[in-house]
């Protein structure tokens, strides 16, 4: 697949030749990808391929061996997690990220933590209306809350943060049908706020369906990538996953 | 009967003076899951700083309380800067005798530096004996008992009501998370020993008044400390309060009914009980 | 070179009385014995057993007490009450050591710490040993050896070299023999330890039950040699403070740490005392507190650390992977027909509080099979070879093993128990034992089932040397045996662990996500390897996320999610499963 990807101009992060990996163990082989602004990108690709990883190591939470990482053109690479989400990139990790013995608002409260302006308040209460299954548990500990709602109230936060770049690392895993679309719902509304959103999910059909563009990532190495459609039209990606022929 | 009864309440009021100085022990076990072997040494430090309050600026406890916290809590900071954050990541080993080895550092310098000599205040406000339910207590180890109180209680609205609170309960809920919510890890580590050791001072404090300090009383209490912690539950507020009060309370009965120079050992024969029959104490290990 | 410089130090030592008659040198150096008979004893069990006492003292105490009453009350000549001694002493030491030791190691310190206070404030009180005011031993008997009391230095000098040189022989025995590797290997990772079939508890009760009786003997030889004990002598904190220190700061877990940090110290307080001891006792344990902070941070093996981390910088080799012969079978050994089953696991269930890691789980794997299981994340998978292997216990439903009698229960067993079946496993972390070499690695994974006690004070046999080097040669690492393991490349430690897996010839080896993280060319490796125990007719269980590999070595699969068997057979018919591929890939 000839890649449409933006290289330059335009593009809000740019991965290039990313390296990393967990003490010597090696994960990433050298990963190029980028995402232009209020895109929805997603990553599939086989357990173990490193989407997690490559996540994490954009969000600072390890420090790549080689490559680089640029957002708006500034290096992310060497930054830790706090700084980078001053500048605008907001990290949702796999599995639940809830505070599960603090309450909702109070989980809401802390997601807004970098921030000191005085309207927090009042988007803190506008979320809540938005999401009314959350607003009726305002004040419940976050762990009386379903898997779905979790993940609402994972994603909720976010837009708290106002950022330009979400990086959201399988947002419907353990989820079922409902929960899942409202999921996209919720991504899609970021699309709509010029947020753009890089997902990684083992759920491939639907977020490349979800996505404007994709790459495919096996034993740390992109190895397809294009539009959403091109790619889940694309014969050979099924092969990755369970090898033989599809 | 009466006696049973005298010494319940006695038990009871220093039994909430044990959990006012195990609060910080459970503190740091909670958040970092670090066990700080050193702790009682420093409520004996507090106890001497406000000795010299007294001594050498006329300051009477409650006065000396203010200066004698916040010293408290910059050793509790530093403590954490130059020592814990080096060995955070060590095997369990390193970990025991690195604050093994703050324990002797800080017990023999007093040693040093204050004499083994026992030393105590007298405190005009606190002399006399107040009476709670029926039983005459001692004023100042009431007044012990209150600070405790009070103390808990600040805690409490610190980590529940306020925004740095939260932060430092995320923390110790989840790291990650807390990082990827913009919460400086490090800050809130440096935060909670502050407080642990502040905490931690505060009992040194009050204690005394009605308890001589000389460089061995962290003996006493690092066993104490560590039985409240194990037997009511670390990693919430409340499991400190449990266990320091059944501490107490033990003490107190068997002090009537054993010979007062057995009332220690039975502490200690307790403590070796928990920690065989049920090491994670009464409220378990659950977050804060 | 090194044993003719520790004969010629020996030799020294032992004609130094002759030579030397200067009374203050000489109670230096019997302290120094004395002491660092203690510090040895304790480094058997805080050194390579990692279970720091911050209580030896009690033990010292018993030692001192138990003869001295023994000589007094009924005449009994210490040179048979020592020994009465060492017994109660290992005795107590087992009944704090067996409910402590399961649990975290900060809660056995306390307990030693407990231990010794209360046994404190009791001798403090009890009549029939002087209560506080101690015993006295009864000088009337002066020059009578069989009092074992003299007045002069020599004979006492003599004595605690002995008795040093048989701690110091102990400990070293320990770290050649088959012991040392154990204890370290439990003290570095205990749960990888009874992976491969160590009985953790039951090696750090021999060390217990050694490092008290070693203790109580030092205790003796100090009554004896002080004439007067009290508690605040023989039973004080600092006491045990100081035996820990002393090893501590000369290194834990070497043979001659404790022995240089006895001589330090001791010498240090008799020498240095006049400026540092003014206090009494009070500075130099400041000084102690800051460098046992200082060796905690940077050095935490010590003097001897330091010293081997200086020879080390000198260029030590790197290694890289050596040659590996193994050549895969060329014709594909998959035979066919039913197989007898070997390892049966029904109805696996595990529940931690409200979530369902695994539901209803039912696998089974034959004889010389090759198994694989693959699945999401989160699916369960490393549940169930935990519950397998024993480090969690099922909520509900069964596993069983077929052996030579039929089949056996491993439901609910400890790891070492069932490792020692015939089981083994590697982690999805890898856990080598990165402080010991990796030869020594290898010895730890040798036979242990049916391995008597005291066994394990003799070296590692010959059988098992060679099989380790054959193994360690296979899988390329033989040039490395020496290096610590720490030191090697994650690809060679994920052979390494493969590698020790393998020493006791196990009948089923489960591995966990093999081929994680390392590149192709150790993924091939590992393949042929696999291969290569295949043919020799090991079963595997194999959770793996690299599809083209699983689906070459599996003859069958087991897909998981969410807890549960979704599929289950030959890969091809699984890569064609339609509800695989939606929950794999999504719909």
């Amino acid at each position: 697949m000839d890649g449409e990807g933006p290289r330059g101009d335009g593009a809000l992060l740019e991965v290039a030749d990313l390296h990393a990996g967990y003490g010597q163990q090696e994960v990433l082989r050298g990963v190029s990808l980028a995402v232009r602004p209020a895109e929805t990108v997603c990553v599939i690709g086989p357990n173990g391929a490193g989407k997690s990883t490559l996540l994490r190591a954009i969000f600072g939470f390890l420090r790549p061996s080689r490559g680089a990482v640029t957002f708006e053109g500034a290096s992310l690479v060497g930054r830790r997690p706090p700084e980078i989400l001053r500048r605008g990139i907001a990290y949702v990790p796999q599995g639940a990220s809830v505070l599960p013995n603090l309450s909702v608002e109070d989980n809401l409260m802390l997601a807004a933590y970098i921030r000191r302006d005085r309207e927090v308040g009042r988007d803190i209460a506008r979320l809540l209306a938005l999401f009314p299954a959350l607003g009726a548990r305002r004040r419940m500990r976050a762990r009386t809350l379903s898997g779905g709602e979790r993940r609402m109230l994972e994603i909720a936060r976010v837009l708290l943060l106002r950022p330009r770049l979400v990086l959201l690392d399988e947002p419907t895993i353990g989820l079922a049908g409902a929960a899942t679309a409202f999921i996209y719902d919720l991504i899609r509304e970021f699309r709509g706020q010029g947020v753009a959103v890089l997902l990684v999910e083992q759920n491939a059909r639907t977020a490349l369906r979800n996505s404007d563009r994709a790459y495919v990532l096996d034993q740390g190495r992109v190895r397809f990538e294009g539009s959403g459609e091109e790619i889940l039209a694309h014969p050979e990606v099924r092969q990755a996953y369970l090898g033989g022929r599809a | 009967m009466e006696l049973l009864l005298t010494a319940s309440v006695d038990g009871l009021v220093m039994g909430l003076v044990y959990a006012l100085v195990s609060l910080g022990l459970g503190l740091i076990w909670g958040v970092m899951d670090v066990i700080n072997f050193a702790h009682a040494e420093y409520m004996m430090l507090a106890m001497y700083a406000t000795y010299f309050a007294g001594r050498w600026l006329h300051l009477d406890p409650l006065g000396a309380l203010p200066v004698v916290v916040a010293l408290a809590f910059g050793a509790g900071v530093a403590t954490y800067v130059v020592l814990i954050r080096r060995i955070a990541g060590a095997p369990a080993v390193t970990q025991i005798f690195a604050t093994f080895g703050l324990l002797f550092f800080l017990r023999y310098l007093a040693f040093a530096v204050f004499g083994p000599n026992f030393r105590g205040i007298s405190w005009p406000l606190a002399s006399g004996a107040i009476v709670l339910a029926g039983v005459p207590v001692s004023a100042a180890k009431a007044i012990a008992g209150a600070a405790a109180v009070v103390t808990f209680a600040v805690l409490h609205v610190f980590l529940q009501y306020t925004k740095a609170g939260k932060a430092l309960q995320a923390t110790a809920q989840s790291p990650t998370a807390a990082l990827a919510l913009g919460i400086e890890v490090e800050r809130m580590y440096a935060l909670a020993w502050g407080l642990s050791i502040a905490t931690a001072a505060v009992g040194g404090v009050f204690l005394l008044p009605f308890y001589q300090v000389s460089p061995t009383v962290g003996d006493a209490f690092l066993l104490i400390t560590f039985a409240s912690v194990v037997l009511g539950g670390f990693g919430s507020l409340w499991g400190p309060l449990v266990g320091g009060v059944a501490i107490g309370l033990i003490e107190g009965v068997a002090g009537t009914m054993l010979a007062p120079t057995f009332k220690l050992l039975f502490v200690f024969a307790v403590f070796l009980l928990v920690l065989f029959i049920r090491p994670v104490g009464i409220l378990g290990g659950q977050q804060t | 070179m090194a044993t003719v410089l520790t004969a010629a130090v020996w030799a020294a030592l032992l004609l130094v009385p002759a030579v030397v008659r200067n009374a203050y040198f000489l109670n230096g150096m019997i302290l120094v014995f004395i002491y660092g008979t203690a510090a040895q004893a304790w480094n058997l069990l805080g050194g390579y057993g990692g279970q720091l006492s911050f209580g030896h003292a009690v033990f010292f105490g018993i030692g001192a007490y138990a003869s001295t009453l023994l000589l007094a009350q009924a005449g009994l000549s210490p040179w048979i009450g020592m020994w009465a001694g060492a017994a109660v002493a290992a005795g107590v030491s087992l009944l704090i050591g067996y409910p402590t030791f399961r649990l975290r190691r900060h809660y056995f310190a306390l307990a030693t710490l407990a231990l010794a206070e209360i046994v404190r404030i009791v001798f403090l009180n009890w009549p029939l040993v002087g209560a506080a005011v101690g015993m006295y031993l009864p000088v009337r008997l002066m020059n009578q050896s069989w009092a074992m009391i003299w007045n002069t230095k020599g004979p006492y000098y003599l004595l605690a070299l002995a008795l040093f040189a048989l701690a110091c022989a102990l400990v070293r025995l320990t770290d050649r023999a088959r012991l040392g590797v154990y204890l370290r290997t439990i003290d570095e990772d205990e749960d990888a330890a009874q992976a491969l079939g160590i009985p953790g508890r039951r090696y750090k009760l021999l060390a217990m039950g050694l490092s008290a009786a070693l203790t109580a003997l030092a205790g003796t030889l100090f009554a004896q040699y002080v004439l007067y004990i009290d508690p605040s002598t023989v039973l004080d904190p600092s006491r045990s403070v100081l035996f820990a220190i002393m090893a501590l700061l000369g290194g834990r877990g070497t043979v001659v740490g404790p022995a240089l940090g006895a001589g330090f110290l001791t010498l240090l307080s008799q020498y240095g005392g006049g400026t540092l001891g003014g206090l009494g006792r009070g500075y130099d344990y400041v000084l102690y507190g800051l460098a046992i902070m200082l060796v905690a941070v940077y050095e935490p093996r010590g003097l001897v650390g330091l010293v081997e981390r200086l020879r080390r910088s000198r260029g030590a080799p790197a290694a890289g992977l050596g040659p590996s012969p193994v050549a895969s079978p060329a014709t594909d050994p998959r035979p066919g027909g039913e197989r007898r089953p070997l390892l049966v696991v029904e109805r696996l269930s595990k529940r931690f509080g409200g979530l369902e890691a695994l539901r209803g789980v039912a696998l089974d794997v034959r004889r010389g099979e090759i198994v694989g299981v693959l699945g999401p994340n989160g699916a369960g998978k490393s549940t169930l070879f935990d519950c397998v292997t024993g480090f969690l216990r099922p909520s509900e439903g069964a596993v069983r093993l077929a052996g030579e009698g039929g089949e056996r229960s491993l439901t609910g067993r400890p790891p070492f128990w069932i490792a020692q079946q015939g089981l083994s496993r590697t982690f999805q972390l890898i856990r080598v034992f990165p402080g010991l070499t990796v030869l020594e690695n290898m010895l730890a994974g040798q036979e242990h089932r049916g391995e008597p006690l005291l066994q394990a004070f003799r070296p590692s046999p010959p059988e098992v040397y060679a099989r380790a080097l054959e193994l360690l040669r296979l899988v390329g690492l033989e040039a490395a045996r020496d290096l610590r393991a720490g030191a090697l490349s994650y690809g060679q430690q994920k052979l390494l662990a493969l590698a020790m897996a393998l020493v006791r010839r196990p009948r089923l080896v489960l591995l966990d996500e093999p081929m994680a993280g390392v590149n192709p060319t150790v993924v091939e490796r590992l393949r042929q390897h696999i291969r290569a125990q295949h043919a020799e007719g090991v079963a595997f269980l194999i959770i793996e996320h690299n599809i083209e590999v699983l689906m070459e070595l599996a003859e069958r699969l087991y897909f998981l999610a969410e807890g549960r068997v979704v599929a289950e057979g030959p890969p091809e018919a699984i890569q064609r499963n339609e509800e695989v591929l939606g929950l794999y890939y999504g719909r």
